[in-house]
C-alpha cells in the first residue's frame, strides 16, 4: 500500500471539556480571570482552552457572568 | 347526551414527574399492575382468571391464573372490551375516571370521594373490578397476601392503598356519564363568558422558559430547594392573578409548575435531583393538543387544589378537592349543549345524595357513615337545605369550576336572569375533553397581533395567540407579563435562549416580522443579529472529540478526507495536531487508524514512568491524555525529544520531561504543596515522590536547609569483636565517636591523642595515617 493511502494514525480523546474563542485575545481575557482560570487546564492553542471535566455548568455560569453568551455544544453528553 | 363517548387520547406518557415527583422504582403502569397482581394469593387469581374467560384466540383457560396471564389477557383490546361489557354502571364510571384523568393509579379513598360524588357505592363497583382483574389492589407493603377483597377494602388504610389499572383498559373503554339529572337553569342565558382557554398555555410556556433558563434543583425526597422554590413563587409573571377569571385561587405559581410537569414540559433529570425544561422539540409534537393535555393534566393534579394550595397545610395524599374535580365535570357532562346549571342547585344536588362531599381531608370522608345509599336523594333538588353544608360547597365549586375549569377553558360561565344566580356548562373543550362533543374549533386567525416596539419590547394581543404561536414565541421572547395584556421581552438573554434550542436568528426575525403590525425597526433586527454573532465569540463544548495526529501533515490529510455533510459542522483545526469534532459520527474512520482511545469522563489513567534517576519523567503516548501535560509543566519543563538525559536516550514517540529545582520551584509558588504533588505521583506514576525529587523538596524545607560537613578519623579493627571491646572498655569508650559500620567506628579528631594514649596502656599500638 503506498503511504499516501495508508490509514492515517489518529489517538482519540473523547468527551473532552473545552472553551474556544474566536479571537485569542478573548482567550487571554478568559485566562486573566481567575474566576474561571482555575478550571482551565490547559491551553491547546491560541484560542482553544482545555477545561477540566464535569465543571460544566460551573464554567458556563462564570462565562456568563463574565458577560458572554457562549454557545453551549453537547451539554450534558 | 351521549351516554358513552371515546375518550380524547392524548399522547403525553402516563406518568410525568410532579414538583415533588414520587419514587419512580417499578412505577412503569403495566410493571406495577403486574406487580400489584402479584401480591394476590395462588387461589385469588386463578378466580380471576376464571372469571375473565376465553380470550379471544379461544385458547383454554389454564387452571391456575398467574398474574402474567392475566396481564397478559388484557393486553388484547378485545378481552378488555369483552370484560367491561359486562360491568355494571358504576364499575364502568370507576374506569372512567381513569380514562379522564389519565391515571393509572388511584388511592381507594380517593376513588370511592370520586364515586359517591356520581351516586355510585363505591365498594361493589371496585370489588367487582378487582374480580375482574380490571384493577389490581397495591396495599401498602406489610400486608400479607390479597386474597378477599372487600377485606382489604375495609380493613386497610383507604388513603394508602392503591388500585392500579392495566394502561389498555383505559384506552378500551367508552365515557359513561351518572345516572342521575341535574336542575337545569331556567330561561335564556345572560352575560355568557368563556375565556380564550390560553392561561393555561400561557402559564406553563413561561414555566418552561424560566426552568430552561436555570433548572431547578430538588433534594432526593423530591422537594426544591429554597432558592428555586422562592424563584417561581415570587415569579411575578407566574404568581400575577389570572386576569379572566371568575373565583380567585391561591398558589398559582405552583399550580402552573405542576401542570408544566404533569404534561411533560417540565421534567425531571435522570439523576432524580434536577427539574428540567424539556427540549423544544415538545412544542411542535404536541402544540395542537396542549390545551386538552393541560386540562387532563389538571383533573388529574393532587400536588396542588384549589382550596389548600400545594398541601402546605395538609397531607397531600388526604386531600379531597383533587377527586372532586373529574366528579363535577362529569355531572356537567351530563348537561347538553343548551343545557345550563346554577352552582347552587349543583351544591343542592350533590349535597341531597351525600352530605359529606364538602369535607375536604380524605381522612374525613373515610370515617363519614352517616350518609345516604346511592339514589337516595335522587331527583330534583330544588328544596335546599341553608341550615347544611351549602355555603362550603359553593365555595368548592366556585373555587374548582369558576378558578380554575374557566380559566383552562373548560367551562362557561353565565347568568340566570330570573334569579342572577351564576350558571355554568362545559365549553367546547370541555366537551372535548369529558368526550362529550367533537374537537373545538380553531381560534380565528388574527395575523398581525403582535407590536415590537424599538425598545425590544412586544406587545401581544391575546386574540391573535394560538398555543402553536405561544410556544414559538417562548422560544426565543421572555414572557414579563400575562394578564389581559401580554408583553414580552426581546434581549440578548432571550436570543441565546432560542438559539441554545436550535432557533436560526432568521427565523425568529421572520416570526416576529409575519405577526407585527408594523415592519420591525432596524435596530431590533440588527439587535437580534449582533446578539446571535456574540453568542459564536465564545463556543463552549461541553463534552467533544479531539482527534490528535502524529504531525501537522497527517492532520492536513485527515482534513481532506473528511466528507461534506451540509447538517454536520466542519471539523476545527486546533493548533499543529488535532482536529475538534462535534459529532464524532462524522469521522472517515475507513480512511484512519485509531490508535488509542482515550474518554475522559473516566478516571485518569497511569501513564507517566520515573526514569532510574528519578527526576525524568516519561509520557507514555499510548496512554497519556491531554490533561497530564498540563499537570506536568506545572512542575516540569518538556525536554526535546532528540535530548538525551544522564545518558538515557528517549524512545520513539515518547516525550519526556524533567524536573528541575527551578521547575519545582515554580510548581511550588503555583500551589502544587508536596501533598498535592505526592498525590500526583501516585495517580499519574503509580508510586511515591522519587527520592531525588523528594532532595529538591526537601532544599525548600528547614529539614536540610543548611547541611554541615566535618573531617573524620575512621577507626578501622580486623574484626567486630574488637569494635565492641573498644566500645565497652572504660578506657576507651569516652574518646570514641558513631560507629561506621561491623568493624569501623569514628573517631573525633580531638579525641585521638588521648585515645592512642589508653590503647598504649592496654598495650595496642595505634598508628595514624
Amino acid at each position: 500500500m503506498k503511504s499516501s493511502q495508508a490509514r492515517i494514525p489518529v489517538k482519540l480523546h473523547k468527551h473532552v471539556t473545552l472553551v474556544r474563542t474566536t479571537e485569542a485575545v478573548l482567550a487571554e481575557e478568559l485566562l486573566a480571570r481567575k474566576s474561571l482560570a482555575r478550571w482551565v487546564v490547559g491551553r491547546l492553542s491560541d484560542t482553544v482552552l482545555l477545561v477540566q471535566h464535569g465543571e460544566s455548568e460551573l464554567v458556563i455560569e462564570e462565562l456568563r457572568r463574565l458577560g458572554h453568551t457562549p454557545r453551549i455544544v453537547g451539554q450534558g453528553g | 347526551m351521549p351516554q358513552g363517548s371515546q375518550l380524547p387520547t392524548s399522547p403525553r406518557p402516563d406518568e410525568r414527574p410532579g414538583p415533588s415527583p414520587q419514587p419512580a422504582a417499578g412505577h412503569e403502569p403495566r410493571h406495577a399492575f403486574r406487580a400489584a397482581l402479584g401480591r394476590y394469593k395462588g387461589t385469588r387469581l386463578g378466580a380471576i382468571r376464571l372469571a375473565q374467560g376465553a380470550s379471544p384466540d379461544g385458547l383454554r383457560i389454564r387452571p391456575s391464573g398467574s398474574a402474567d396471564e392475566i396481564t397478559e389477557h388484557l393486553d388484547a383490546p378485545a378481552s378488555v372490551q369483552g370484560l367491561v361489557a359486562r360491568l355494571p354502571v358504576g364499575s364502568r364510571l370507576a374506569l372512567g375516571l381513569y380514562g379522564l384523568t389519565e391515571a393509572t393509579s388511584f388511592s381507594v379513598a380517593g376513588l370511592s370521594l370520586a364515586l359517591r360524588v356520581v351516586e355510585t357505592e363505591p365498594l361493589p363497583a371496585i370489588v367487582k373490578l378487582l374480580d375482574l382483574g380490571l384493577l389490581a389492589v397495591d396495599p401498602d407493603s406489610a400486608s400479607g397476601p390479597v386474597d378477599e377483597f372487600s377485606e382489604v377494602l375495609e380493613l386497610v388504610d383507604p388513603t394508602r392503598v392503591s388500585l392500579r389499572i392495566h394502561p389498555a383498559v383505559p384506552k378500551a373503554i367508552r365515557m359513561t356519564r351518572p345516572e342521575g339529572e341535574l336542575l337545569k337553569a331556567a330561561g335564556p342565558i345572560s352575560q355568557i363568558r368563556e375565556s380564550d382557554g390560553l392561561e393555561g398555555v400561557l402559564r406553563v410556556a413561561a414555566v418552561w422558559q424560566r426552568v430552561g433558563a436555570e433548572p431547578l434543583r430538588q433534594t432526593q425526597q423530591g422537594v426544591l430547594y429554597k432558592r428555586d422554590s422562592d424563584r417561581i413563587d415570587l415569579d411575578p409573571v407566574l404568581a400575577s392573578p389570572i386576569a379572566d377569571t371568575l373565583a380567585a385561587v391561591p398558589d398559582l405559581p405552583s399550580l402552573w409548575l405542576a401542570l408544566a410537569c404533569r404534561v411533560g414540559l417540565i421534567e425531571q433529570d435522570a439523576e432524580g435531583e434536577r427539574l428540567l425544561a424539556a427540549p423544544w422539540e415538545f412544542w411542535t409534537e404536541n402544540e395542537f393538543h396542549l390545551p386538552q393535555m393541560i386540562a387532563t393534566a389538571w383533573l388529574a393534579l393532587k400536588d396542588w387544589h384549589e382550596l389548600q394550595g400545594e398541601g402546605r397545610t395538609e397531607i397531600e395524599s388526604e386531600a379531597a378537592v383533587p377527586y372532586l374535580r373529574p366528579a363535577l365535570l362529569l355531572w356537567l357532562s351530563t348537561l347538553d349543549e343548551s343545557e345550563w346549571v346554577s352552582l347552587e342547585d349543583l351544591a343542592d344536588h350533590l349535597s341531597a345524595q351525600w352530605p359529606a362531599w364538602v369535607r375536604l381531608s380524605l381522612k374525613a370522608e373515610t370515617e363519614e357513615t352517616s350518609r345516604p345509599g346511592p339514589g337516595g336523594g335522587r331527583g330534583r333538588a330544588r328544596a335546599r337545605n341553608d341550615s347544611g353544608p351549602r355555603p362550603k360547597a359553593l365555595s368548592i365549586l366556585e373555587a374548582i369550576l369558576l378558578g380554575t375549569a374557566y380559566p383552562l377553558g373548560l367551562v362557561r360561565a353565565g347568568i340566570e336572569p330570573t334569579t342572577q344566580r351564576r350558571v355554568v356548562q362545559l365549553s367546547a373543550l370541555g366537551r372535548y375533553v369529558l368526550a362529550a362533543g367533537a374537537s373545538p374549533p380553531p381560534r380565528p386567525a388574527f395575523e398581525h397581533f403582535l407590536f415590537v416596539q424599538p425598545n425590544f419590547e412586544v406587545i401581544a394581543y391575546r386574540q391573535g395567540l394560538t398555543p402553536q404561536l405561544v410556544g414559538r414565541l417562548s422560544r426565543f421572547a421572555w414572557w414579563s407579563q400575562i394578564g389581559s395584556a401580554l408583553e414580552l421581552k426581546l434581549s440578548r438573554e432571550s436570543i441565546v435562549f432560542g438559539l441554545d434550542r436550535g432557533a436560526k436568528p432568521n427565523w425568529m426575525l421572520e416570526t416576529l416580522t409575519r405577526h407585527s403590525q408594523r415592519p420591525l425597526a432596524r435596530g431590533v433586527v440588527d439587535a437580534i443579529n449582533d446578539w446571535a454573532q456574540r453568542r459564536e465569540r465564545v463556543i463552549f463544548y461541553a463534552a467533544t472529540t479531539l482527534m490528535e495526529f502524529g504531525n501537522e501533515t497527517d492532520r492536513n490529510r485527515a482534513l481532506e478526507l473528511w466528507p461534506e455533510g451540509e447538517d454536520e459542522a466542519p471539523p476545527v483545526p486546533v493548533a499543529e495536531r488535532f482536529l475538534l469534532v462535534e459529532n464524532d459520527r462524522a469521522v472517515p474512520y475507513s480512511r484512519l487508524r485509531l490508535m488509542s482511545s482515550r474518554d475522559y469522563r473516566r478516571p485518569p489513567e497511569i501513564c507517566v514512568a520515573v526514569e532510574r534517576d528519578g527526576v525524568t519523567l516519561t509520557l507514555d503516548p499510548a496512554r497519556a491524555d491531554l490533561l497530564v501535560d498540563a499537570e506536568l509543566s506545572h512542575f516540569a519543563d518538556p525536554l526535546p525529544s532528540s535530548d538525551t538525559v544522564h545518558g538515557h536516550a528517549s524512545a520513539r514517540g515518547e516525550r519526556r520531561f524533567l524536573i528541575s529545582s527551578a521547575s519545582l520551584e515554580r510548581g511550588i509558588s503555583r500551589g502544587k504543596s508536596p501533598e498535592r504533588l505526592s498525590e500526583w505521583f501516585e495517580r499519574r506514576t503509580g508510586g511515591e515522590i522519587p527520592a531525588s525529587v523528594q532532595l529538591l523538596l526537601g532544599a525548600r524545607t528547614s529539614r536540610c536547609a543548611r547541611l554541615k560537613a566535618a573531617r573524620m578519623v575512621v577507626l578501622t579493627l580486623p574484626g567486630p569483636e574488637l569494635v565492641e571491646g573498644l566500645r565497652q572498655h572504660p578506657a576507651t569508650t569516652a574518646f570514641l565517636g558513631e560507629r561506621l559500620g561491623p568493624s569501623s567506628v569514628a573517631v573525633p579528631e580531638q579525641h585521638l591523642a588521648a585515645l592512642q594514649d589508653a590503647l598504649k596502656e592496654l598495650g595496642i599500638a595505634l598508628d595514624v595515617e
